[in-house]
C-alpha cells in the first residue's frame, strides 16, 4: 500500500509531468535508438554564424563528411563535463549519433590529433527518418 | 591573477580571467568541439549542482559501507584478509603489434585484466574505469590506435603508446554523470587475438 502510494507521489513523474508541460518552441526532440539522418551541408549553413557555430557548438571541417547520412542516436546530451575549465554545465539540444568520429586531420598544428572524440550534433541538423 | 577559489558561485570570473590568460598563451590554436565545451552550454544552477552532488556523493558513500561492513564482518570471523594478486603483466599478445582500424582485437576476462591494476586500479597511468567491465570477453574492432592527442581541454598535447581505441564502445558516464559518450581507451596489455 506505502509503496503503490510512493509510486502515485513519485518525483520523477512530477518531473516528467512539468517536463511536458514545457515550450519546446519548434525544437526537434530525439532520443537513445532513434534513427537520423543528417541534413545537407548548405542547409546546415543556414543555422550557423560567423564563427561557424550554432549555439555555440561549432561544425568542423571535417563533419562535412557525414552530411546526407543515416546513424542511429546514442544519447541526449544534457550534463557534459568540460575539460578545460574543470567544471560540469548543462546543454540542450545536443545529440551524439553512433558512429561519426573525429578524426582529428591537421589538428595539432599541422599533425593529426588521435583523441577520436565523438562528434557533437545540435538537432537543427538532423532530421528524423 | 587574484587568487579565486573555484567554488561554483563565481566560476563566471574565474572561467573569464581564465579565458584571458589562455588568450595570451595562444592555447585556442586548437579549435575543435573539444576544446569549445565551455561555449556550448550554461553553468549548473543550485538545483542543478545539489543534485548532481548527491548523484556523485551516494555510489561512493555505498561502496564506503560495503567495504567498512565486510572489513567489520571479517573481523569479526577473524579470519585473515584476502591480500591482492600480485602485479602481473603477462598478456602482452599485441604489444610489440601494430594494429590498424578494422582489426578485431578480443578483451580479455575482467579477472585477468585485474590481475594487472595496480591498487589504484590502473595499468602504466590508464585507469580501469568501471564502466569498461560489461565490454569484457567481447570481440571489438578497432579504431585507431592514438600516438598524439589534446588533453586538457587543449591546453596540452601528450604522446602515449600502448593504447588503442575501439569503436562503438562508449563510456557511459556513471563516474560522473557526464553524457559525453568518449570512446574508451584499452591498453594492449587487455586485449587478446580474435578467435
Amino acid at each position: 500500500m506505502v509503496r503503490q502510494m510512493a509510486e502515485i507521489i513519485s518525483l520523477k513523474k512530477l518531473l516528467r509531468m512539468l517536463g511536458g508541460f514545457q515550450k519546446t518552441d519548434g525544437r526537434k526532440h530525439f532520443e537513445a535508438g532513434d534513427v537520423v539522418s543528417v541534413l545537407p551541408y548548405n542547409e546546415i549553413l543556414q543555422t550557423l554564424d560567423e564563427q561557424n557555430c550554432c549555439d555555440g557548438l561549432i561544425f568542423m571541417e571535417n563533419m562535412k563528411q557525414f552530411c546526407n547520412r543515416e546513424y542511429p542516436v546514442v544519447k541526449q546530451v544534457k550534463w557534459i563535463y568540460d575539460e578545460k575549465y574543470k567544471k560540469m554545465q548543462s546543454c540542450k539540444d545536443i545529440v551524439i549519433l553512433d558512429g561519426p568520429v573525429c578524426d582529428g586531420k591537421g589538428m595539432l598544428q599541422g599533425k593529426d590529433c588521435d583523441r577520436c572524440c565523438t562528434l557533437l550534433w545540435k538537432t537543427a541538423w538532423l532530421k528524423s527518418t | 591573477m587574484p587568487n579565486i577559489n573555484r567554488g561554483y558561485a563565481i566560476f563566471g570570473l574565474y572561467r573569464n580571467n581564465l579565458e584571458k590568460e589562455d588568450n595570451a598563451a595562444g592555447h585556442d590554436a586548437c579549435i575543435c568541439q573539444y576544446t569549445l565545451l565551455h561555449k556550448i552550454g550554461r553553468d549548473f544552477n543550485a538545483f542543478e549542482i545539489v543534485w548532481h552532488f548527491m548523484l556523485r556523493i551516494y555510489p561512493a558513500l555505498k561502496k564506503r559501507v560495503i567495504k567498512y561492513a565486510r572489513r567489520f564482518q571479517t573481523a569479526l570471523m577473524n579470519t585473515s584478509r584476502n591480500t591482492p594478486a600480485p602485479a602481473d603483466t603477462d598478456i602482452h599478445e599485441y604489444l610489440h603489434k601494430d594494429l590498424k582500424s578494422g582489426d578485431l582485437v578480443k578483451i580479455s576476462s575482467f579477472p585477468e585484466i585485474s590481475r594487472t591494476l595496480d591498487g589504484s586500479g590502473k595499468l602504466k597511468g590508464l585507469t580501469f574505469l568501471a564502466g569498461m567491465k560489461p565490454f569484457c570477453g567481447e570481440i571489438a574492432t578497432v579504431q585507431k590506435e592514438p600516438l598524439l592527442l589534446l588533453d586538457h581541454g587543449g591546453r596540452k598535447i601528450q604522446k602515449c603508446k600502448n593504447i588503442v581505441i575501439c569503436e562503438k564502445l562508449y563510456c557511459d558516464g556513471t563516474n560522473i554523470h557526464c553524457d559525453r559518450a568518449c570512446l574508451y581507451y584499452w591498453k594492449k596489455d587487455w586485449l587478446k587475438e580474435a578467435p
